[in-house]
């Protein structure tokens, strides 16, 4: 028994020395956290590597575990050579210095030109003239509905050209008609923001977070309105708060609970590998007629979005290699391979239509359309965007178990935001 | 009523309540194990009861699953890592342990304080100080660096004080009268009392490691070097919620645990259960 | 009044202290290092990345003392320990005696209880808020009800409190099982010869033998629930109604130091909790004299 336990801890031992050895040089580590989108970005770097003999190591976290090892990596002075970066952590990671400045890097390279993209990614990423990340994609925002639903109730499917106030309309008559199943018009909870009520607010003319990043907008007059519109028109067709909480929109969509739902363009692949992804289809987002002309007008149909980048780590042993990966991975060429690929849409404009098309029997171009006959917005952010609208979703709760008290809780939100980004 | 009778019903009523139990707690687990088998529209089927329609076992979770990582590996790595740090935590635990419960030394209570006070922190605070002294050693992925946290460990420290405190007295001093010394009595006499302690303790250290998920993610990300809970996370993905396979992933990263906790049961928790009857 | 050690007290100090060693010296370089410096950054206003951190004194305390949701998170700390722990070690103490003797079943029966601790914390938390799901979830199809278990205030603590027990049974009752077989069976021959009932061996000899375990899993299991950390989260959505009645302080800390990078404060947040399990655990211990019996 001695020998055997001698045995085994010196083998054990010896492999725990040999598991032990780093990784080559000339290898490049790239971390990011999205599962979905490894298979496509390993495509394009290992077109890469063949022309650059570098070697590229992909590592995927989970979203709390990447950001727990990026910061424990500030600290300790190593990261991964190149990484995502994200507007809830932009503007940290850009001031406490760990990012490789690409200014110069952007400068001699042919393939790059910043005004190609679209500009509040560019912006984002961008402190003081210093380019810190590559853009690397955006996501839109589009109305996602179960045919199935619609043809049950008779209902007819929904088109591009529908005001919000038509919206409301048919969510109102799908509850209606489906009271007896249980079954309601549409979904949108405290946390839909970015795909949810946000759009509303911007496209009635209010605004969540002010020009200047100063103050809130959520207590402007058109804001005001935008959220009442969402408490007395759209709630009273979703599912009780309650309901929500416990069921994610898109689970509520896919089994029949719900007609239609809002939903980013980062989410079309989880409703392309439903069972019943025949009866799913997409329809671009409603716009408000705040003139009154009856058409819609470019800014009257908004869009929030959104788009990561790609960061280098400062000290990076392999800056220029890193670099020449970025930009195979950012040229207009490269973004086109993305969107080929079905990985996302292109942070280059221009080149995502080739994701509306890439997943056969879904059409996706209502995520696109919405760039030519609408605006979009880049998600409101802050420097600590975290601090406030995870405050916002929680405090929300209460107005939307209470839509009377609509108007009073926004206004107590505005305040308490106001002194969050004061103190930023 | 004879008393035949009585100790069979009373055995009746015992076997009633534990299988009640066993059927509470297995609900989960039975839901967790059916759901692997489903395709992702059935598992978000509206009605609950809803299982196989046609008899059709989606195995295919399971192999997708399979594909996307190298689970050999995983095994490996989760199985060294367990068994390091198993041995140092018995190793130094056994030692403090008994000279906590059973020696006096000078700064005895403020070790023991000490000891306390390390359960009682949020283990959340430690892992980017020792991220840090990892990565300032140059061991980031590799084995070291998962058992680097568990060296030592306070809980077992504690855990073996308490077991050899409910050791009989006499044992050691009949082993004193005799001439053995401090080191003999606690290797020779009290060390194999107290082993059912000690395999509790391997049994929760195995357990802690396995479900350990933080740490391995952050200081081994080569997905050579990683663990099952790490890589189990990883599956997770940030957007979808894809539970058919989450499950499948979660019963294959079960299975290996479920054979060892029953080698362990049989050899050690059995084997002492008869060895302790003959003291 | 100082007396001179006798060479045999100074054989035993000497072996004491070099078999606490290893154990001493790693829990200063892993644990005590990281916990004063998380007291220093609990006195500052903390840059990101704990670069640029400006001493201030009290004042994050100070702040954490005003803050309702650090009041309202550590009612919800207490109420979570105040509930599953009694019920949880009574629960496991009757399993672990009527697992403790020959009977049919009882390696089944023992994995049976085990199982939830050998599934990753995720899957379970997965499954529980999978079955506690107010439209699709087991429970209200099999009761028929339309409950919203993990949203309605009323019920939503009871019921992680409910996972946090079924999660914990099979430790509790291991722990206790291993006590139980340290018993020598003399005791319970001579009680029999005695001619004691079941109940009173029960109270007579089992529970004080069984004291050093028994109180070993009463202080963890206090120190474990009051460190509660994610289940909360991992059961429901942060937009739940009943959210902010269980958020527990642990997870507050969390939250602030690495979601919201606000590390001084959450820093703060976790020394006054170290400070009350602190006084808790101390007092635990000086109890420990009076209810549990050593050999």
């Amino acid at each position: 028994m001695k020998k055997v336990s001698a045995l085994l801890l010196s083998s054990v031992m010896s492999l725990s020395l040999l598991s032990g050895c780093s990784s080559s040089k000339d290898s490049i580590k790239v971390a990011i956290w999205d599962n979905n989108q490894l298979a496509g970005l390993e495509q394009i770097a290992d077109d890469w590597s063949k022309d650059s003999g570098v070697n590229v190591d992909f590592e995927v976290l989970d979203w709390s575990s990447y950001w727990t090892m990026l910061e424990a990596g500030v600290s300790g002075g190593e990261l991964p050579d190149v990484f995502w970066m994200h507007s809830a952590y932009s503007q940290m990671y850009s001031d406490a210095g760990v990012l490789l400045d690409m200014n110069s890097y952007i400068e001699n390279d042919d393939a790059i030109e910043l005004n190609n993209y679209y500009p509040g990614i560019t912006e984002l990423y961008n402190s003081n003239g210093t380019q810190f990340a590559m853009p690397k994609d955006h996501d839109t925002i589009a109305v996602v509905y179960n045919k199935a639903v619609f043809d049950k109730y008779g209902v007819s499917y929904p088109t591009s050209d529908w005001t919000w106030e038509e919206f409301a309309q048919i969510s109102q008559e799908i509850t209606d008609k489906g009271k007896a199943d249980g079954v309601y018009g549409t979904y949108m909870n405290t946390g839909s923001n970015q795909s949810g009520w946000y759009n509303i607010v911007y496209s009635f003319g209010g605004s969540i977070v002010n020009a200047d990043k100063t103050k809130s907008g959520l207590d402007d007059a058109a804001s005001l309105k935008a959220m009442k519109f969402v408490a007395d028109k759209i709630l009273p067709t979703c599912p009780s708060q309650d309901s929500m909480a416990n069921t994610g929109g898109d689970t509520m969509l896919v089994s029949g609970k719900i007609g239609m739902y809002l939903d980013g363009s980062w989410m079309a692949n989880a409703y392309y590998s439903a069972d019943n992804k025949d009866d799913l289809a997409w329809v671009e987002i409603p716009y408000e007629d705040v003139n009154g002309d009856g058409q819609a007008q470019k800014e009257e149909r908004v869009s929030i979005y959104n788009g990561l980048g790609w960061s280098i780590y400062k000290d990076s042993a392999n800056a220029d290699a890193s670099w020449s990966l970025v930009s195979a991975l950012t040229s207009k060429e490269g973004q086109q391979k993305q969107s080929e690929l079905g990985v996302t849409m292109a942070a280059y404009e221009g080149v995502s239509e080739a994701w509306t098309q890439s997943f056969e029997g879904m059409d996706l171009s209502a995520f696109s359309d919405v760039e030519e006959n609408g605006t979009l917005v880049f998600r409101p952010y802050t420097k600590y965007t975290g601090r406030w609208e995870d405050a916002m979703s929680t405090k929300l709760i209460s107005a939307w178990n209470n839509p009377s008290t609509m108007t009073d809780v926004c206004k107590q939100i505005a305040a308490e935001m106001n002194a969050t980004i004061a103190a930023e | 009523m004879g008393y035949q009778t009585k100790t069979r019903i009373t055995a009746l009523v015992i076997h009633g309540i534990l299988i009640c139990g066993a059927i509470i707690m297995m609900i989960p687990f039975i839901w967790m194990v059916l759901t692997a088998f489903k395709t992702r529209g059935q598992s978000i089927s509206v009605d609950p009861f809803y299982i196989f329609p046609n008899g059709s076992w989606q195995f295919g979770n399971f192999s997708q699953v399979w594909n996307s990582y190298n689970f050999l590996t995983l095994y490996f790595n989760t199985l060294l890592m367990i068994l390091l740090r198993v041995i140092f935590a018995c190793l130094t635990a056994t030692m403090a342990g008994y000279a906590l419960g059973r020696l006096n030394f000078p700064f005895k209570r403020l070790i023991f304080a000490l000891v306390l006070i390390q359960m009682m922190v949020p283990s959340q605070i430690f892992i980017i100080p020792q991220y840090l002294m990892v990565s300032g050693l140059g061991m980031l992925n590799t084995q070291f660096a998962l058992l680097f946290p568990g060296m030592v460990t306070a809980f077992g420290t504690y855990l073996l004080k308490q077991g050899y405190q409910t050791l009989p007295k006499e044992l050691e001093e009949a082993a004193e009268i005799d001439g053995c010394n401090i080191w003999q009595r606690f290797y020779k006499i009290m060390m194999p009392l107290a082993r059912s302690s000690m395999v509790s303790l391997g049994i929760f250290t195995a357990l802690f490691a396995y479900k350990d998920m933080m740490w391995p993610m952050i200081v081994c990300t080569n997905s050579s070097a990683t663990t099952l809970a790490a890589a189990l996370a990883k599956l997770q993905g940030q957007f979808t919620s894809n539970y058919p396979q989450l499950m499948a992933g979660a019963v294959m990263a079960v299975i290996p645990m479920l054979m060892i906790y029953l080698f362990f049961q049989k050899q050690f928790v059995e084997g002492i259960a008869t060895s302790g009857g003959k003291l | 009044m100082k007396r001179k050690l006798t060479r045999k007290q100074k054989t035993e100090a000497k072996w004491g202290l070099i078999m606490v060693t290893p154990t001493l010296i790693g829990l200063l370089v892993l644990n005590f290092y990281p916990i004063v410096q998380t007291i220093y950054l609990s006195l500052c206003k903390t840059g990101d990345f704990g670069i640029g951190n400006v001493f201030i004194g009290f004042g994050n305390y100070i702040d954490a003392f005003k803050d309702p949701e650090v009041f309202q998170a550590m009612i919800n700390t207490f109420k979570y320990a105040i509930v599953t722990v009694p019920i949880g070690i009574s629960i496991s103490l009757v399993l672990a005696v009527l697992l403790n003797r020959k009977m049919k079943g009882r390696t089944f029966y023992r994995t049976i209880y085990f199982l939830p601790m050998i599934c990753a914390p995720a899957a379970v938390a997965m499954v529980w808020r999978w079955m506690y799901n107010m439209d699709f979830g087991l429970i209200n199809h099999a009761l028929g009800t339309n409950t919203g278990w993990i949203t309605d205030p009323s019920v939503a603590w009871i019921c992680v409190a409910v996972v946090g027990i079924w999660s914990g049974l099979g430790y509790n009752m291991v722990l206790l099982l291993g006590g139980l077989q340290d018993i020598p069976k003399d005791y319970y021959e001579a009680a029999t010869i005695d001619g004691a009932s079941g109940f009173h061996t029960f109270f007579n000899i089992t529970i004080p033998m069984l004291s050093p375990m028994l109180f070993f899993i009463i202080q963890t299991g206090i120190i474990g629930a009051l460190q509660l950390f994610d289940l909360p989260f991992m059961i429901m959505d942060t937009t739940s109604r009943a959210f902010s009645s269980v958020k527990p302080i642990t997870y507050l800390f969390y939250e602030q130091s690495f979601i919201y990078s606000n590390r001084g404060y959450g820093a703060a947040i976790v020394v006054v909790m170290l400070v009350i399990i602190g006084i808790i655990t101390f007092a635990i211990q000086r109890l420990e004299k009076k209810w549990v019996f050593y050999n």
